[in-house]
């Protein structure tokens, strides 16, 4: 054919390909609205009042004028936490405060120079450099408040020659999101050799204060392992261990300066022994991952401006692996894993391969460190053994902790006395305790009460001391005195007894035994344990003080005795649900867990085994099949209502919530939503809630950050840009100064913890909602997330949450704590299958989301990526429906973690188990069991799914009513659906190409005929 | 008078080997989508269907119009595999960008869109060129 007729094929050619990707990228920007929109400031609906416009339609509003005040409030903010959540371990020789009008400092230790501020993934401290926005390393920290740096070290640490040995931007950790069939090789720690070490740089440290920076960093989706090597020249015994290139620092540290003082930089308790027998180590302070301003906090604490008053909220450990928890912590898979040779072998998409064992059972962190303690000082339970011993030789406490759970030193003293216990079962309980300043600073303390429950050898396993309640005093000038209340509920030392007899015939029962209650108070869980064994046996003898300043005073425990046990107050409703996760249902005697009776016991690790018929049931998924059955729901109704008839006013006007979720209304605006609309809820709803138009619910989303909303997802406050917002209290105009920022600045949750400040902690609650939670524990120091979660006690974990969440939630911000449950490992947390006794789930890790979820605290959890038992814990009915909601009265809603094409997370399942929406990815549409969307007219036809995802939705919109979504609409409101500039963009791209497709083809085949003429 | 291929043909065979290859590749690309393959399968498929044509013009003129503008659809063909293959793989590439994955797990992937993207500019190629010259 001729030259012509070349010509505008190939034209076609060009406009139809361009048409063919625009039309591709139609359906990509659709799937991705969301976060398209976030980024952009865009919004695809516009709210229109009909009315007179005279409503005050903001339920929540900010307490400040502009944006620069919420930033400078949360910088403010962000710094007072990390100083109260500094803890002071050692301080010899009055070496802290330090005189910075007349010392000069030397950051030794090359992670001084790339410390870690936060961790990695969701929890990345970051700022936006280009838009102006400061981040405070503790080089800039300590300049910007008048510190005297050598210049000398840091130029060396600056130097490309140092840069080779270092972390990457504080971090050596490598995430996966991918399975993993061998655990974790390497870590290094990023300190450098002493050979580079000049002369002429550690004569620049002469007559210096050595500030020496120790620091391990965190990630989402990573683990330490204790066989890690470095993968350098340096090495270490485990990786929380200090390596020899940082002794060698140390060393030289000690060799050039006037005093010694170490800052562990880390959210992971490292094994720290050495440097506090060491009598040239003047001072060691912990500052965890204090986040983009924290430094400057901890930079204020150095210099005497803040008093320390932390306290740690993980026993620090002389060896990282000696606790039970770690005979089973790391990657183990079936005998029948995928990449096995098993003729049954699990199938790889199942993502079943791997499994969890916690044989600990309660005896996690200070609960089995103390607990043995106290056997080994009554001399009870073969507590001396050599089993579990880091020495190889009889165990013995001194041997084995550092520093214990709660400890903290100021740079004052101060007096405690426990005035009094009034305990009230079934009721509030409280304690009263008087702190005295005796020291010559002024400072804060907090009171720290904690309890022994009666143990009968043989009986249900109980920690020998647990932690209750807290509280902080104000700021006490030398010899001030404030008597401050700490309030606790009963329920916290409750056991549970998996073997009590219920009168309905079931087994299980939360239970408090008859016997002497010991309420203690001290400076962390050792000493009040201490307080306790001396009143109970009338002798200090064989008691075992961490550090010298450890205080035993035999007054600070008194007894509260309960006549008859009681095994019903705290039981209605309750029985045994959790079978299932114990591995011992399924195979006899298959775990030996950790008992006190008997401490030689539970130090076995599980090895490979093949999981019976029953478990493969669970490990190869989809459970709910769609059946037609009953008589049908009712959908699309004309009930007249919308959300907003939901919120309450009083008599003045004032917004006071919404109805009650037992009221009938929740279930008639329900079933006025289409079937559709109840899909796309569910199954695209996990963190982009769609306008429902049909009860006029507007567009919502869920980001998540735990040290604020993530930049990644977010992009700083521009997110407000929306012109359709601009009458919110909230909106940020285009053009602020400030709109750029990174939300995700503060200290990480251990930090916040450490504080043991309920009234700080709310306030940072507070100022997410100005501008999203995490409550698992902390089940051993190896888990890379651990700087997520706030503790490794489950009763300081769950007041955490309670007041943060208390502290948004007031502002309208719904809360989403996570990851509900049992996620206590990183590696292989998709589909690893946990197992535990259902004493150990319930008292540590479902304890942290009881109290704010059976308060009501929190409107919402997210479930974790691992299993329960064999079951995808998204839909484990035990947990989500007859604990959660039966049990607690848990009245939020659910959502699942990320699914990412994997079955075994599966719409049918987690629906009719009483799950919540679906937090899907484009990904998801790869699932084998394919889409709700696609699948409408089977559940259409089942009438008993439907009605679970009207229960579900019902949560949602209770939820979500009580919010400041509602700000800006009232019954006047219409939301009507606009096309955004970008998606005007696209729809022009469409009619530009397919116009210059359908000229150019018809230019094409007329050029044809013409040559064929 | 006979046809005879002619440099524009070449470049379709070029483009449909190169489809092929795309195809084997995406085999191994984090997440698929059926219908990437069947976008590349039909590329190939249409390089195979014009081949047969080709030969078989002379008794049956419908094919020669036929020839004439299949190239068009090979890039089309090709286009869509590359716009599809997108789909999938955005939350993957969001995390490498925002560091929460590791370029490996995309690597695959980038090889796929270059080879679906050159295969989809040498049709278009193909198009401005004749396909088969009289001798």
């Amino acid at each position: 054919m001729g030259k012509k007729f070349r010509k505008w094929r190939g034209l076609t050619a060009i406009s139809a390909s361009l048409l063919t990707i625009v039309v591709c990228g139609t359906t990509i920007a659709y799937a991705n609205t969301a976060i398209i929109n976030t980024r952009l400031g865009t919004s695809n609906f516009k709210y229109v009042n009909t009315g007179d416009g005279d409503e005050d339609v903001t339920y929540f509003d900010s307490d400040y004028e502009s944006l620069s005040d919420v930033v400078e409030a949360k910088n403010a903010l962000a710094e007072e936490i990390s100083e109260e959540g500094c803890v002071l371990l050692k301080n010899d020789n009055l070496a802290l405060p330090l005189d910075i009008s007349s010392e000069t400092v030397t950051l030794w230790g090359l992670n001084s120079h790339y410390p870690t501020l936060g961790g990695m993934i969701g929890s990345s401290a970051t700022v936006n450099d280009e838009a102006g926005q400061e981040s405070y390393d503790i080089e800039k920290a300590l300049m910007e408040k008048g510190y005297t740096l050598n210049q000398t070290m840091i130029d060396l640490y600056s130097s490309e020659e140092a840069k080779e040995y270092a972390r990457t931007a504080g971090h050596a950790l490598s995430p996966s999101f991918g399975p993993i069939y061998e655990n974790p090789s390497t870590y290094n720690v990023g300190e450098l050799p002493s050979s580079l070490y000049t002369d002429d740089v550690l004569s620049s440290a002469d007559g210096t204060v050595a500030l020496v920076v120790i620091s391990r960093d965190s990630s989402e989706a990573a683990d330490y392992e204790t066989e890690m090597t470095t993968g350098t020249d340096d090495s270490y015994e485990r990786p929380l261990a200090l390596s020899d290139y940082e002794k060698e620092m140390i060393a030289l540290a000690k060799a050039h300066s006037t005093k010694v003082v170490v800052m562990i930089n880390a959210s992971n308790a490292i094994e720290i022994e050495d440097l506090k027998n060491d009598s040239e180590i003047d001072s060691i302070i912990w500052v965890g991952d204090p986040g983009v301003y924290g430094f400057l906090g901890v930079a204020d604490v150095l210099s005497g401006e803040v008093n320390p008053s932390g306290s740690l909220t993980d026993t620090y450990a002389v060896n990282s692996a000696s606790s039970p928890a770690m005979v089973n912590f790391g990657v183990y898979t079936y005998a029948n894993a995928s990449n096995s040779d098993a003729s049954d072998a699990l199938d790889a998409n199942d993502k079943g391969d791997w499994y969890l064992v916690e044989s600990e059972g309660i005896y996690d962190g200070y609960k089995y460190y103390e607990t043995r303690y106290e056997d080994a000082v009554l001399n009870q339970g073969n507590a001396t053994s050599t089993s579990g011993s880091s020495t190889g030789s009889a165990w013995s406490y001194g041997d084995e902790v550092s520093y214990s759970f709660g400890y903290g030193l100021s740079y004052s003293t101060f007096e405690q006395t426990l005035d009094s216990v009034e305990v009230n079962v079934g009721g509030t309980s409280t304690a009263k305790v008087t702190v005295t300043n005796t020291g010559s600073v002024a400072g804060k303390s907090t009171a720290q009460l904690y309890v022994q429950a009666p143990y009968i050898s043989g009986g249900v396993e109980k920690s020998a001391i647990q932690l209750v309640g807290f509280a902080k005093t104000s700021e006490l000038q030398p010899g001030a005195s404030e008597t401050v209340e700490i309030t606790f509920d009963a329920s916290y030392f409750a056991s549970y007894d998996e073997t009590a007899d219920n009168a309905n015939g079931t087994k299980g029962a939360w239970v408090l035994d008859a016997g002497d209650y010991y309420f203690a108070i001290g400076n962390g869980a050792h000493e009040a344990l201490n307080n306790v064994l001396a009143n109970k046996t009338g002798s200090e003898s064989g008691l075992v003080r961490t550090t010298e300043k450890d205080v035993i005073n035999t007054a600070n425990a008194v007894v509260w005795n309960l006549a008859e046990t009681d095994a019903t107050t705290y039981s209605e409703n309750v029985e045994n649900q959790l079978s299932s996760m114990d591995l011992n249902t399924y195979i006899d005697d298959a775990v030996e867990y950790t008992t006190r009776s008997d401490w030689t016991k539970g130090w076995t690790t599980i090895e490979a085994f093949t999981p019976t018929e029953e478990m493969m049931a669970g490990l190869t998924n989809s459970v709910y099949e769609l059946t037609e059955n009953g008589e049908g729901v009712q959908w699309e109704e004309d009930n007249g209502l919308t959300i907003l008839d939901a919120l309450e006013f009083d008599e003045d006007g004032n917004y006071i919530g919404v109805k009650d979720l037992d009221d009938e209304f929740w279930d008639k605006l329900v079933q006025q939503m289409s079937l559709d609309e109840a899909i796309q809820f569910i199954e695209k709803g996990g963190d982009d809630i769609e306008n429902v138009d049909s009860v006029l619910l507007p567009r919502t989303y869920s980001n998540d950050g735990p040290v604020g909303f993530t930049f990644d997802q977010v992009a700083g406050y521009y997110v407000r840009w929306t012109a359709s917002q601009s009458s919110e209290a909230t909106y940020v105009s285009e053009d602020d100064e400030y709109a750029k920022y990174s939300m995700c600045t503060f200290p990480t949750e251990p930090v916040m913890a450490a504080t043991l400040n309920a009234e700080l902690i709310a306030q940072e609650g507070d100022a997410f909602a100005e501008d999203a939670l995490w409550s698992n524990e902390h089940r051993t120091p190896y888990c890379a997330r651990n700087h997520e979660y706030y503790s490794e006690d489950s009763i300081l974990t769950g007041l955490c949450a309670v007041a943060f969440c208390e502290g948004a939630e007031a502002k309208g911000l719904n809360t989403q704590m996570k990851h509900f449950a049992f996620n206590h490992q990183e590696s292989n947390r998709s589909g690893l299958s946990t197992f535990m006794n259902e004493q150990a789930a319930r008292e540590n890790e479902l304890r942290c989301f009881q109290l704010a979820m059976a308060t009501n605290t929190t409107s919402s959890v997210m479930t974790a990526f691992n299993r329960a038992g064999t079951v995808f814990v998204g839909a484990y009915e035990p947990l989500l429906v007859n604990i959660s909601r039966n049990e607690w009265g848990y009245e939020g809603a659910f959502v699942t973690d990320m699914i990412n094409g994997a079955d075994y997370m599966n719409w049918r399942d987690i629906t009719f188990a009483g799950g919540g929406n679906c937090l899907t990815t484009s990904a998801y549409d790869t699932s084998e069991i394919g889409t709700m969307a696609a699948s409408k007219s089977e559940i259409a036809k089942d009438t008993a799914f439907q009605e679970m995802m009207q229960n579900s939705i019902k949560y949602w919109f209770y939820q979500l009513a009580d919010s400041n979504a509602m700000n800006g609409l009232s019954v006047n409101t219409e939301i009507k659906r606009v096309l955004t500039w970008y998606q005007w963009l696209i729809i022009l791209g469409i009619v530009l190409f397919g116009a210059t497709t359908i000229c150019s083809g018809l230019m094409t085949v007329k050029a044809y005929k013409e040559e064929r003429r | 008078m006979s046809q005879k291929k002619s440099v524009g043909f070449m470049f379709t065979l070029i483009a449909a080997a190169l489809s092929l290859v795309a195809c084997i590749v995406y085999t191994q690309v984090m997440y698929t989508l059926p219908v990437v393959f069947v976008f590349l399968v039909l590329a190939v498929l249409l390089e195979a269907g014009m081949i047969v044509m080709m030969k078989k013009q002379a008794s049956n003129s419908n094919f020669t119009v036929a020839v004439s503008f299949m190239p068009i659809l090979g890039a089309i063909f090709d286009a869509g595999a590359a716009g599809a293959g997108f789909y999938l793989m955005v939350n993957q590439l969001g995390y490498v960008v925002a560091g929460l994955d590791g370029v490996d797990t995309i690597i695959t992937f980038i090889v796929f869109e270059a080879i679906t993207l050159v295969a989809m500019i040498v049709n278009i190629v193909a198009n401005f060129l004749p396909l088969q010259k009289e001798v």
